[in-house]
């Protein structure tokens, strides 16, 4: 169990923490509300993801459905809300950025982050791509998506589409009986 | 410029898809390329401060522009703008989640959405690795990180550590060149 403040407090420590970076976020979230927790499955957390990509606007969103998950439309709009309120130190730092032209120690901190992000977004995979990564064909889409984006250069949203489609077209029309 | 005005700004950003890459470049094409409210210069260090805001910086430019315009009330406009239609689909989209739950859909979710969902979690991984795996340096924390998490070390742990390497490894970085689209 876990209360809505509860919630709404994970989400604006996670969103500072990684600076509101979507998927940065998913190897925090699936570490406290999906491994400690057990308030959502891997597959919601995972779903809620997927339909982040797929809907316009930025990916963080996504959390959005995390909260629907746990507490409803009222959970939806307050989680959207604990997302943005760190953004609103946007408004000092202009000011800061006007007179000193500097950002560049947070800079640094940042570009620390992404480093070891790449590596915790990988153990992310692992984690929730043990679940859903059962059987050929969904090891078949999996890949298609890399291989769309990496070697056909498609974007990421039409590389996920197309890889969704795919995988479809194997679920009605199996390829080995 | 009025509310309705700055609302629909957004809306349109808010309306692009690919992420919040996709919202910025809508961004700039209403607010520089169309309706000259603010000049590329302009738009691009609003970016670079944007980045460093722990919102996103999609979130981060909405606040900014709609200070800069209406004040408080209008920040509220422009981040209604820029979150309404990813917020509502995302909403409707979740609530199915238990439609297709209850019956058999939900075996061609797990046979399409959710494995290649899987792929993008990957590809966000490679493409934030473009810069660092030029470095066997980074690519070595990068791995370290990986191995450390799955060998049980906490997550937020990792970041703090992550953020400390960036500031004594990273002392000098160029600011603001061009936007990464």
């Amino acid at each position: 169990m876990i209360s809505l403040i509860n919630l709404l407090w994970i989400f604006v420590v996670d969103t500072v923490i990684t600076f509101g970076n979507g998927p940065v976020i998913l190897p925090l979230l699936n570490q406290s509300l999906v491994q400690q927790l057990h308030v959502i499955s891997s597959d919601q957390l995972l779903y809620a993801y997927a339909i982040g990509r797929v809907t316009p606007g930025q990916v963080n969103l996504y959390i959005a459905a995390v909260g629907y998950f746990l507490f409803g439309p009222v959970g939806a709009v307050l989680s959207s809300i604990s997302i943005i309120l760190p953004g609103f130190l946007m408004i000092p730092m202009v000011a800061w950025y006007e007179k000193f032209h500097k950002v560049s120690i947070i800079n640094n901190l940042i570009k620390g982050i992404t480093v070891v992000s790449i590596g915790l977004i990988f153990t992310a995979t692992v984690a929730i791509g043990q679940d859903v990564l059962k059987g050929v064909n969904t090891w078949i889409v999996f890949l298609s998506v890399i291989v769309f984006n990496r070697v056909f250069k498609i974007n990421g949203f039409l590389s996920f589409i197309a890889g969704s489609v795919l995988g479809i077209a194997i679920y009605f029309f199996p390829l080995h009986h | 410029m009025s509310y309705g005005k700055l609302f629909s700004i957004f809306l349109a950003a808010g309306w692009a898809f690919g992420g919040g890459l996709g919202v910025i470049f809508e961004m700039e094409k209403q607010l520089v390329h169309k309706h000259h409210f603010l000049s590329k210069k302009e738009f691009m260090s609003l970016f670079a401060i944007g980045r460093v805001v722990p919102s996103g910086t999609v979130t981060a430019i909405a606040i900014a522009v709609g200070y800069k315009y209406k004040g408080l009330l209008g920040t509220l406009v422009a981040l209604l703008g820029v979150m309404i239609p990813g917020f509502t689909i995302t909403l409707i989209l979740a609530a199915l989640y238990t439609v297709f739950k209850q019956n058999n859909y939900f075996e061609i979710i797990n046979a399409s959405i959710m494995p290649a969902a899987v792929g993008l979690i990957f590809l966000a991984a490679v493409n934030m690795g473009k810069d660092v795996f030029h470095s066997p340096l980074l690519i070595a924390f990068a791995l370290a990180a990986f191995l450390a998490t799955m060998l049980g070390m906490s997550v937020t742990l990792v970041i703090g550590l992550g953020a400390l390497l960036g500031i004594v490894l990273f002392s000098q970085i160029k600011e603001g060149h061009d936007l990464p689209y």
